[in-house]
């Protein structure tokens, strides 16, 4: 039978047809914002990393390179007087780049421990970027993921630093991961490290003494004002010198000149104890090198009226300087104010290095001396200007400061290699708390004595 | 006859359910209020403190912060002074930073949105406390860290920004 095909089949299906139409519209309009939102939230994520990663690369990295590479050179100035050894030219950048991303030595032993001072703790790179790296993910859960595997680092001075920075290059490759995208980056990034405010090698290897390298802000013009040259010795405030070494070439022991990056410092007799005049130039590179006056050339020295005085232990103590110094200071401008020094002085001993054999094996630094631990012998070194054959005596005294108790206390001991000398004439077993002494004492053949103190704490 | 009066109430039967479900279809999506403005307050808030230096800003307020030594480096930017404010925290830092940043959010955030900062998940600043109240809130966070000295650095710390209508 056919079926006929009224008006009203057609109304109901041209409804029906509507109807469908209508519903189709709806949810395709929805699920095209479902998807511009969906975009806009990727959208925005992406943004957030890439943001992230241009802090990263222009402020996060630069800063905690220069923080740990301060710290680092730091660390190291602190290494040469505990180990009493200067650091290989060829060896610095390794060593440097080892203990700025890590904090240890390439032997994975922690530098702080070396020096016995918490400078690197907390502070290498590895420590800071693992912080940083801590904080992306919690934040927005975006991975971060340092290779310090791959890293380089080079330090050095030049006419772009100055004496007053170092420059410390870093190259390593990071990457990030937001979920959605990564970024794979390989940069290289260049700080300069302000050298202002760093303790000097210099003083620390030849004396044990931390004095920390700050600028004159002011002409040290004797001319002009008398009392400014005071003031530059008795603060041990530092100079621009291209006759002096730079602050790299302390930490490898080099006491030549630097045209573009050399300082120099006042040696002060009272801060150093001294306890004898000496026949040289009282300028810190040249007091412990054969460069300025007397020199070879056995050039005269120059004293200072209102600064030079023959009073042991007060300022200014047998304060000397060389004729060029003379000159730079603006004494030489001066009327009635200089006389030549008087000779019959001599050259000035040094304590380069204290340690002691523990435990029967290692010769270590004396911090290393802890509970129940033995002390088997003592080594120094003891150098001259004038060369370590000029040292006659070395004395040990080994005392605990807390308990008042002296463990030994000998005024010779053996000389076995140039300028070393040994104690081992007694054992002692390490069994009070507090602050343990060892004080070396180097007597020359003119019968003047250096003393040095190594300190430390048993807890 | 009859037959065209059911059919036709058959059709408008059929056109009021048909109606009926599209009302119930377009109303089960949640209500979402517009975000948009929260959004932009919250991103310019944070972008224009993460990238405006202090040198920058030519304000007597700042200016004078900086004259009373309450801010030393003007290289920071206001995000990086926020978090060395924190990391020096006291009473009269914490009071500073606080008016800092009433100060910048007056000028950046516009009456009748709240603002709070907080800085590893303290809060250190708020205007408006209609918080619980609000119909629309829109957080970022973002890391920052910076250096007091040559050997000091402060942070990582997370800063958020919180706005709400």
């Amino acid at each position: 039978m056919a079926i006929r095909l009224g008006k009203r089949g057609i109304f109901f299906t041209a409804i029906s047809l509507l109807i469908v139409g209508l519903m189709l519209l709806s949810f395709m309009t929805g699920s095209t914002n479902i998807a511009t939102m969906r975009m806009e939230v990727e959208q925005n994520r992406v943004d957030l990393a890439n943001d992230l990663v241009i802090n990263i690369n222009e402020a996060f990295i630069p800063r905690l390179l220069t923080v740990s590479a301060y710290r680092a050179l730091d660390a190291l100035a602190f290494y040469v007087s505990a180990r009493g050894e200067t650091i290989k030219p060829a060896e610095l950048n390794g060593i440097f780049a080892s203990v700025i991303s890590t904090g240890n030595f390439s032997s994975g032993h922690p530098i702080d421990q070396e020096t016995g001072y918490l400078i690197m703790e907390n502070y290498s790179l590895a420590d800071n970027l693992k912080r940083l790296k801590a904080a992306m993910s919690e934040g927005h859960n975006i991975e971060a993921n340092f290779n310090y595997s791959k890293t380089k680092v080079i330090v050095y001075q030049s006419n772009t630093s100055g004496p007053d920075n170092i420059i410390v290059n870093l190259t390593m490759e990071y990457s990030v991961d937001c979920g959605i995208a990564q970024w794979n980056i390989n940069k290289s990034w260049s700080v300069q490290v302000p050298v202002e405010g760093l303790y000097d090698p210099l003083w620390l290897y030849y004396e044990g003494k931390k004095i920390p390298i700050n600028f004159a802000e002011y002409q040290v013009n004797y001319s002009k004002n008398w009392t400014d040259l005071r003031k530059f010795i008795d603060n041990i405030n530092y100079l621009k010198e291209p006759d002096g070494p730079s602050y790299l070439m302390r930490l490898t022991g080099n006491l030549n000149s630097s045209k573009c990056c050399g300082i120099e410092s006042p040696v002060n007799p009272k801060t150093l104890n001294f306890n004898s005049e000496y026949w040289g130039t009282y300028i810190d590179y040249c007091l412990y090198s054969n460069r300025c006056a007397p020199g070879p050339k056995n050039l005269s020295l120059y004293e200072m009226d209102n600064i030079t005085n023959h009073t042991l232990g007060k300022k200014f103590y047998g304060y000397k300087l060389d004729p060029r110094h003379y000159v730079k200071f603006g004494i030489a401008n001066s009327t009635g104010s200089d006389r030549h020094a008087g000779s019959g002085q001599h050259g000035k001993g040094s304590i380069t290095l204290i340690n002691c054999k523990i435990n029967e094996t290692n010769w270590l630094s004396s911090n290393q001396a802890q509970w129940h631990s033995s002390i088997n012998g003592t080594r120094a070194r003891c150098q001259h200007t004038e060369g370590n054959g000029k040292i006659a005596h070395v004395g040990f005294k080994l005392r605990n400061i807390d308990h008042d108790v002296t463990l030994f206390d000998v005024s010779d001991s053996t000389l076995n290699g140039d300028g070393m000398w040994y104690y081992e004439g007694k054992s002692v077993h390490v069994t009070y708390n507090g602050e343990w002494s060892l004080k070396v004492t180097c007597e020359d053949i003119y019968g003047v004595k250096t003393t040095r103190n190594a300190t430390w704490l048993v807890p | 006859m009859s037959r065209g009066y059911i059919f036709t109430l058959d059709a408008f039967l059929a056109i009021g359910i048909i109606i009926v479900g599209m009302i119930i279809i377009y109303t089960y999506n949640p209500f979402s209020p517009p975000t948009n403005q929260p959004q932009i307050y919250v991103h310019n808030t944070l972008g224009i403190y993460t990238s405006t230096k202090i040198q920058d800003i030519n304000d007597p307020y700042i200016n004078g912060l900086i004259s009373n030594g309450w801010i030393k480096n003007r290289k920071n930017t206001i995000i990086e002074q926020i978090g060395e404010f924190y990391y020096k925290r006291n009473s009269s830092v914490n009071a500073t930073m606080r008016n800092l940043l009433a100060h910048l959010t007056t000028t950046l955030v516009q009456e009748g949105y709240g603002v709070a900062f907080y800085v590893d998940g303290r809060m250190v600043f708020l205007r408006n406390s209609t918080k619980g109240k609000s119909s629309v809130l829109i957080s970022t966070k973002t890391p920052v860290l910076g250096i007091l000295n040559a050997s000091t650095i402060w942070g990582p710390y997370l800063v958020e920004v919180r706005v709400w209508q």
